[in-house]
């Protein structure tokens, strides 16, 4: 999920003027693409309408995503806010572990998972709020043995590269 | 003439063998001359309906050329006129281009402003092209005279199949229910090991709960045992897909009911908050257009028509209140990437 939000100045009226985006990310089951629907906003009565179905590029380029928010406030006191929010959560499935290889790994089986992360920093001066990238680094995840299993990434204000590496072992393997 | 000296020879010579070398290597590359390694090019349209198409004429003797529906029906999807098709595989085969052309005819008549690139569009006709192969992978396992690995194959030659005439008037005769049994219209394929460890090993207590309740709904109202044919996958796949609308609804209207909250209070947006337990003014926010649950609705009504057009055809199943029961029920859809793939060949 990810959505923009805020205020952005008034109307002639005096009256403010909202904004807002939300899209819900749906994957293709064959595929695996990701597919967008957006979601908009009425400007004077803040009512949020369903508005396209069309696919629709988040973000970067690399189609990170991330658990972050972000608010920007340009001018304090001036009717201009910007908000930003971006979460979401994997489905893992852990099964079919081969115990082999010159050292299999001993028993309990614990399976990790690992991405690279980078943080992500909005300057808000600019108008045009670009984003500054920090460096990147790396985040085991304890998975267990085997099963389907929904993860939250424990950390926030990162995004995350895909695809994750999953493996099966010791913690300090990868 | 000035003579050439031993220098200007060597030079010579060795532009000529840099030449000749490589000329050589390739005359008489050992690969290129056996007849045996020539590609034999795949035949993916049949000349039968390469030879309908305008301007190309194919001449065929008149032995093979298909006389039944059924081997027209065979012909399209397998590029082959197969006699050694027996009926239940025609039948199989049959119902698994009828399933395609209801996916596709129903995306058309929910969506038909909608611009080809709607990533609705998009996933609907996914689904079909994942339920034609489930089909077919579940035709290969109870019939062994089909490929088990013409799957892909065989959904091309599907989808240009739905458009040339007679074809889905011969799969329509093919796959016509015969007098069977409620939840006996296909031949029985005793799950294999793949789908077995898939049920049974592996998940959450909470997901084999929720197979446990559609297991126990089919049994109570189909007569026959649901794991003996493809009704129990049907069922879950249904189930899991109209959970995901259900829960990509409720994510949405909980978000527009937070960020109505956090304006109202002047707050920035929380993580922890939006994913925080359900309240009752989530439900039904104030501030949502009703085309936002619209299109959810135009979501749930899609699977329904799709997966009752399969239960009726595929397992002779038209009960109204069958439908609605299986509604009711619920299952994560943790599980939708092992249950909805056949298996790889």
């Amino acid at each position: 999920m990810w959505a923009a939000y805020g205020l952005y100045g008034t109307h002639d009226d005096g009256s403010p003027y909202f904004f807002g985006m939300k899209l819900i990310v749906r994957r293709d089951p064959v595929t695996g693409n990701v597919h967008y629907r957006t979601s908009g906003r009425d400007s004077r009565t803040a009512e949020w309408y369903f508005q396209h179905d069309d696919p629709f590029v988040v973000g970067d380029t690399k189609g990170r995503m991330a658990r972050m928010t972000t608010t920007c406030v340009p001018t304090p006191g001036a009717p201009y806010v910007y908000n930003i929010i971006e979460n979401f959560s994997l489905t893992v499935w852990t099964a079919s572990i081969i115990k082999s290889g010159y050292f299999p790994p001993a028993a309990p089986y614990e399976s990790y998972l690992k991405s690279d992360v980078e943080s992500e920093k909005y300057n808000c001066d600019d108008t045009d709020y670009t984003a500054s990238f920090g460096t990147a680094r790396s985040h085991t995840i304890y998975l267990g043995d085997s099963g389907i299993q929904n993860v939250t990434m424990p950390i926030v204000q990162r995004k995350y590269a895909f695809p994750m590496l999953q493996w099966v072992g010791k913690w300090s393997d990868y | 003439m000035k003579q050439a000296t031993n220098k200007q020879w060597f030079w010579i010579g060795l532009v000529l063998a840099l030449l000749l070398i490589p000329l050589a290597m390739w005359r008489w590359n050992p690969e290129r001359a056996s007849p045996d390694n020539v590609p034999v090019p795949v035949r993916l349209r049949t000349p039968q309906s390469a030879a309908q198409a305008p301007g190309i004429s194919v001449s065929e003797p008149s032995s093979v050329r298909p006389e039944t529906a059924q081997d027209r029906l065979a012909e399209a999807l397998l590029g082959q006129s197969d006699t050694a098709l027996g009926p239940e595989a025609r039948r199989l085969l049959g119902q698994a281009l009828l399933s395609l052309e209801n996916v596709h005819g129903t995306v058309r008549r929910f969506y038909a402003g909608a611009s080809p690139r709607s990533s609705s569009v998009t996933v609907f006709h996914g689904y079909g092209r994942v339920l034609f192969m489930n089909d077919y992978t579940y035709a290969a396992r109870a019939c062994p005279e089909l490929d088990p690995q013409g799957a892909g194959i065989a959904y091309t030659n599907a989808l240009a199949a739905l458009d040339e005439p007679g074809v889905l008037e011969a799969a329509r005769e093919t796959a016509t229910p015969s007098d069977l049994p409620a939840g006996a219209g296909r031949l029985a394929a005793p799950m294999t090991d793949m789908y077995t460890k898939a049920f049974t090993g592996g998940l959450p207590a909470e997901t084999t709960q929720c197979y446990s309740n559609v297991l126990a709904m089919l049994r109570s109202s189909v007569p026959t045992d649901p794991l003996s044919t493809d009704l129990f996958n049907d069922a879950i796949i249904y189930a899991m897909s109209k959970t995901e609308v259900d829960e990509m609804e409720a994510e949405s209207m909980r978000f527009f009911s937070r960020v109505a909250r956090w304006e109202a209070k002047g707050q920035r947006p929380s993580l922890n908050e939006l994913e925080g337990p359900v309240q009752p003014a989530d439900l039904t926010p104030p501030n949502v257009h009703a085309s936002i649950p619209e299109q959810y609705v135009r979501m749930r009504a899609v699977y329904r028509e799709i997966f009752g057009y399969r239960f009726a055809l595929n397992h002779g199943i038209t009960d109204v209140g069958f439908m609605d029961a299986l509604s009711t029920l619920t299952v994560p859809a943790t599980a939708l990437w092992i249950h909805i793939q056949p298996p790889e060949p």
